[in-house]
C-alpha cells in the first residue's frame, strides 16, 4: 500500500475537478481578470451577475460551502454598509426620491451609485476569494517556486499559514487548561480579558522558541544546500489551452479597459 | 588523520555565564560508532551542535579553540554543505516536523527534494526508509497529527533517508517503547556496518554497551572519561560521573566482592552468560 502511494507521486497531482486541476497561475489570471472586469465596468447589473456566477461556479468546483460562508458575510457587510453610507453621505446629484423612512428620503441616484460601488467591491473580492478557496497555498507556492521564488520564502509562507492553524489549536488548549484550573474564560469582556493575557504569553513565547528550533530542524533537511531542487509532488504544467485562455481573458480585460477609457474621453 | 578533531574547545551559549563545553579535546575517527553518555545538562547536546556546525552558525555565543570536521574548521564550513555531509537527528522530535507537508511520505522526502534527488530515486528511497522504520502504515497520515513515538520515527526516517556519511543522533528513542527502541538500534547498527560514522547520545546504557565501540562520558561540560566501551562501562568509577553502568557490570563487581570473581566484568547479557558458563566448567 505504501509502495502504491509512493508511486502515485510519479503522476501529476490531480483532484479530478476540471477547475481545481488547472495550473495555479491559470486560475490566478482567470480569477483576476474577471475580478478586475467588475471594477472596469462599474455597473451593478454586470457586477452582481458576476457575483452570482461565482456562487454557481464555486459549487461546481466543490468549494461551494466554503465560498458561500465567507462571501455571504462580505455581501452583507459591504453591500448594506455602502448602500446606507451613500444615502447619508452623498447628497449632490440626487433628484429622484424613491421612498421615505421617518422623514429620511432615499434617492434613486445615490442608490444606484452605491449598488455600482458595492457590486465591484464584491465582484473583486469574490474573484480573489474564489481563487484562494480553490487553490491550496502549497499549489500556489509550487507555482511561485517554479517562477524562481526561493524555497525559503515559500517555506516561510506555508509555515506561517500552518502556525496560524497551530496557534488557534494551542490557544484553545491553553484556554481549556485554564478553565480546568478554575480561571474564568466564559462570560463578559472583562472576565475574558483577564483570561486572555495569561493565555497569550505562553503562546507567544512558544511561537518564538519553536521558530528557532524549526529553522534549525529544517537546516538539517539540507534546506540551505545550494542545489537545484526536485519536487516529489508535481502539478501538471500549463497546457496550450490554458495559455490561450489566459491570453484571451487578459486581452478581453485590456480591450474593455481601453473601450471604457475611450468612451469616457469622448464624453 | 582524525575525521572530527576537537582541540581545546570551550563554548558558552549567548546570555549565559557558565560554559557549556570546557576545554574539550577529542578525535573522532571515520567509520566508528561513538556513544555519548552523561548526566542531564552535561553538554552532550552541545557537543552534537558543535560537531554539526550549528555552533557557531546558529548558536552564536563564544567559541574558543579549534573544531575541525574533515580538516576544515566548523567556522569555515558552509551550512548547506555540512548539512549534506552530517545528518542530525535532534533530541526534541516535536520541532522536527516541517509542518508544511500533508502526508508523512512527503515529509520524509523533504531532504531529498532539497538535495535535488531525481523523483524516481526519491520515491524508492523514501519507500525503503519507511519500511526500515516500520512507518509504512503512516505514509498517508498528516505529519502534524502523529503520536509522540510516531513523530520520533518520522523525524528519524527524514534524516536517514538523506544517506549522509555521518550521523549525529541525539536520544532517538526517548519516545519509543522497548520494541521500537530495539529496532532503531538495529537500524543504527546496520548504518554503521555500511561504513557510516555514528555519534549517538543515549541514556539506555544496555543498548550503548551492546552497540557502541567508543564511549564519551560528559559531565559539567567536560569529557570526564573516554575510551573503548568495555573499559568505560566495566569501570565502577563511571558511576561517580552521574551516569549508569549496565546491570551485568554491577553483577560482575558484586561477584568480585563476594569473593567469587568472574574472569572479566561483563557489560552485556551475552557476555555475562558466557562468563558464568565458563566459570561453571
Ligand atoms: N540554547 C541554549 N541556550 C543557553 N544555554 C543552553 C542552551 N542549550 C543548553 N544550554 C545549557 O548548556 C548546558 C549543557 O546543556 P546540554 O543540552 O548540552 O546538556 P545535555 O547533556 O544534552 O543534557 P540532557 O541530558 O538534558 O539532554 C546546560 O547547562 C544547559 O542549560
Ligand atoms: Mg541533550
Amino acid at each position: 500500500m505504501h509502495v502504491e502511494f509512493g508511486n502515485s507521486f510519479k503522476k501529476f497531482y490531480k483532484t479530478g475537478n476540471f477547475w481545481c486541476d488547472l495550473y495555479p497561475t491559470t486560475k490566478l489570471i482567470l480569477c483576476f481578470t474577471v475580478a478586475m472586469s467588475t471594477i472596469v465596468m462599474n455597473n451593478w447589473i454586470y457586477g452582481f451577475s458576476v457575483c452570482l456566477f461565482y456562487f454557481i461556479f464555486a459549487f461546481f468546483t466543490g468549494h461551494g460551502k466554503q465560498f458561500t460562508k465567507t462571501f455571504l458575510i462580505l455581501f452583507v457587510i459591504i453591500g448594506l454598509f455602502l448602500v446606507v453610507i451613500r444615502q447619508v453621505g452623498m447628497r449632490t446629484g440626487n433628484v429622484t426620491p424613491m421612498f421615505e423612512i421617518f422623514g429620511w428620503i432615499w434617492y434613486r441616484e445615490s442608490f444606484i451609485t452605491s449598488l455600482d460601488v458595492s457590486s465591484y467591491m464584491l465582484g473583486f473580492a469574490g474573484g480573489i476569494l474564489l481563487f484562494f478557496d480553490t487553490t491550496p497555498m502549497r499549489d500556489l507556492m509550487y507555482a511561485f517556486e517554479h517562477m524562481g521564488v526561493s524555497h525559503v520564502t515559500s517555506f516561510i509562507m506555508l509555515s506561517s499559514m500552518q502556525n496560524i492553524i497551530d496557534l488557534r489549536k494551542t490557544s484553545v488548549a491553553i484556554l481549556e487548561s485554564q478553565k480546568s484550573r478554575g480561571i474564568e474564560t466564559d462570560g463578559n469582556i472583562l472576565v475574558r480579558s483577564k483570561a486572555f493575557f495569561p493565555t497569550i504569553s505562553p503562546l507567544i513565547l512558544g511561537a518564538f522558541s519553536s521558530t528557532e528550533e524549526k529553522s534549525i530542524a529544517m537546516d538539517a533537511r539540507a534546506f540551505s544546500v545550494k542545489r537545484k531542487h526536485t519536487f516529489l509532488r508535481e502539478l501538471k504544467p500549463m497546457s496550450q489551452i490554458e495559455k490561450i485562455l489566459c491570453l484571451l481573458f487578459s486581452l478581453a480585460l485590456i480591450s474593455l479597459t481601453v473601450w471604457k477609457i475611450a468612451a469616457a474621453l469622448i464624453k | 588523520m582524525a575525521y572530527i578533531e576537537l582541540k581545546d574547545v570551550s563554548y558558552r551559549y549567548p546570555y549565559t555565564k557558565e560554559q557549556a563545553l570546557k576545554n574539550v579535546t577529542y578525535s573522532f575517527e571515520r567509520g566508528k560508532f561513538y556513544g555519548i553518555i552523561g548526566e542531564n545538562g552535561g553538554g552532550k547536546t552541545t557537543l552534537c551542535n558543535l560537531i554539526r556546525g550549528l555552533i557557531p552558525h546558529f548558536y552564536l555565543g563564544r567559541l574558543k579553540g579549534e573544531a575541525l570536521v574533515d580538516g576544515v574548521d566548523v567556522r569555515d564550513w558552509d551550512t548547506g554543505e555540512i548539512s549534506a555531509k552530517i545528518g542530525y537527528v535532534f533530541q526534541n522530535p516535536f520541532t522536527q516536523i516541517s509542518g508544511i507537508k500533508e502526508t508523512v511520505f512527503e515529509e520524509v522526502a523533504i531532504g531529498l527534494e532539497n538535495l535535488g534527488v531525481p523523483k524516481d530515486e526519491m520515491i524508492e528511497r523514501v519507500i525503503n526508509v519507511c519500511e526500515m522504520l516500520n512507518i509504512e502504515d503512516l505514509v498517508k497520515n498528516n505529519p502534524n497529527e502523529l503520536s509522540r513515538g510516531q513523530r520520533q520515527r518520522v523525524a528519524f526516517a527524514s534524516i536517514i533517508v538523506m544517506d549522509t556519511d555521518t550521523l549525529v543522533i541525539d536520544e532517538p528513542t526517548s519516545q519509543l517503547d522497548p520494541e521500537g527502541t530495539e529496532s532503531v538500534f538495529e537500524i543504527i547498527r546496520s548504518l554503521k556496518e555500511s561504513g557510516k560514522t555514528i555519534i549517538l547520545v543515549e541514556h539506555k546504557i544496555d543498548l550503548i554497551a551492546e552497540h557502541c565501540e567508543e564511549i564519551l562520558v560528559m559531565q559539567g561540560g567536560k569529557i570526564a572519561m573516554s575510551g573503548p566501551t568495555k573499559a568505560i562501562l566495566s569501570d565502577f568509577g563511571t558511576l561517580d560521573l552521574g551516569t549508569m553502568i549496565p546491570a551485568t557490570a554491577v553483577f560482575g563487581h558484586a561477584m568480585k566482592e563476594a569473593g567469587k570473581p568472574l574472569a572479566d566484568i561483563p557489560i552485556t547479557l551475552d557476555e555475562a552468560v558466557e562468563l558464568v558458563e565458563r566459570r561453571g566448567e
